[in-house]
């Protein structure tokens, strides 16, 4: 197991940033899921993507590489997602254009093969409702859930993407999930 | 038995639990494990979703470096600083040389207006016009000549 770490290549974050083609290449589609995510609005989410890597770029010679390249472009992110809901509240406007997937609802991207046509409504219903959960949640803890249920990030990297302490986090990932569970239980 | 709390439960979910208490109870407890491997398949479906509608909604897959942003159209307070001070400036200077113009303009003018009235009023108190002048001088009685009188009389018998 020792020998096989060993021999991964290991690139350290500040030379990760010397091609940043392939940081591009390789962070859209992870910056771009969260943002999507978190924002709901398609055009949003691919404007902040790219102001996300813009800024990166911009800042790569101040990277020092303490934490992962995929936190720090995480931490953009965040920090660009408040700026932008900060925004949006001014322009009330805007809020009819919050986008769902197809213009039906999340459950219409529940892979469902092999299922049987009831067993996939129960799963879509699910689904629907952990999205509507998901967006009466406060932002931290929308946030903390994402980072940790869709892009799989560990306790110290979504605390280092985030600035909250590690008691925060889980307080904020315990409600956020107590949430879900109260509204979701009785669909099934 | 006293089954997890909901904490305990979102920590187990989430991964984070270090209690082997919780563990013990969870392999021992078909509840706990049936509500967690629940919560577990719904958050596993929650992900393969929005996975799924993200790279259903991509439509730059490949930048080949990243451009000028167009979000957000925030302006820089400190670049509104700069901007009102140069309108200032710029509004500084350019009333005291838009009224200097203006004045001499009017001085112009007035000058032109004093020399158009004097004109007129030279004109109007000539009986004749300057080229008949000379002749005036020689027709026109003067209060020097004692026969001007006399001739008037005549003219009128």
């Amino acid at each position: 197991m020792l020998t096989l770490e060993m021999d991964a290549p290991h690139v350290s974050p500040v030379r990760e940033l010397d091609d940043f083609d392939a940081v591009v290449r390789q962070y859209w589609p992870r910056i771009f899921r969260f943002v999507l995510a978190s924002t709901r609005d398609r055009d949003a989410a691919e404007s902040i993507a790219q102001d996300c890597l813009w800024r990166a770029y911009q800042a790569r010679s101040r990277f020092r590489g303490d934490a992962s390249l995929n936190t720090w472009l995480i931490q953009i992110a965040i920090n660009l997602i408040r700026d932008f809901k900060r925004c949006r509240r001014i322009q009330f406007w805007k809020r009819v254009q919050v986008a769902v997937p197809d213009g039906t609802s999340l459950g219409a991207c529940v892979p469902c093969k092999g299922m049987s046509p009831e067993a996939a409504a129960v799963v879509r219903e699910q689904m629907d409702a952990v999205w509507r959960v998901s967006s009466k949640l406060s932002d931290r803890q929308r946030t903390v859930f994402l980072l940790r249920f869709v892009e799989d990030m560990d306790l110290l990297e979504i605390c280092a993407a985030t600035g909250l302490s590690e008691s925060a986090v889980k307080v904020h990932l315990y409600r956020a999930v107590h949430k879900i569970r109260e509204h979701v239980g009785a669909i099934r | 038995m006293k089954h997890l709390t909901s904490e305990q439960i979102s920590s187990v979910v989430a991964g984070w639990s270090r209690d082997e208490n919780e563990q013990q109870h969870v392999s021992a407890c078909p509840v706990c494990a049936a509500e967690i491997e629940r919560l577990r398949e719904l958050l596993t479906q929650f992900r393969t979703s929005i996975r799924d509608w993200s790279e259903g909604s991509q439509t730059i897959v490949n930048l080949p470096r990243p451009v000028s942003p167009r979000y957000p159209d925030r302006v820089h307070p400190r670049r509104v600083v700069w901007v009102l001070a140069a309108a200032a400036l710029a509004i500084a200077v350019a009333v005291p040389v838009y009224q200097d113009v203006r004045e001499r303009e009017m001085k112009a003018q007035a000058d032109a207006d004093y020399l158009l009235i004097e004109s007129v009023q030279s004109q109007l108190s000539r009986s004749a016009p300057m080229a008949m002048q000379p002749l005036m001088q020689l027709v026109a009685p003067t209060e020097s000549d004692p026969d001007s009188g006399a001739a008037d009389r005549r003219e009128r018998e």
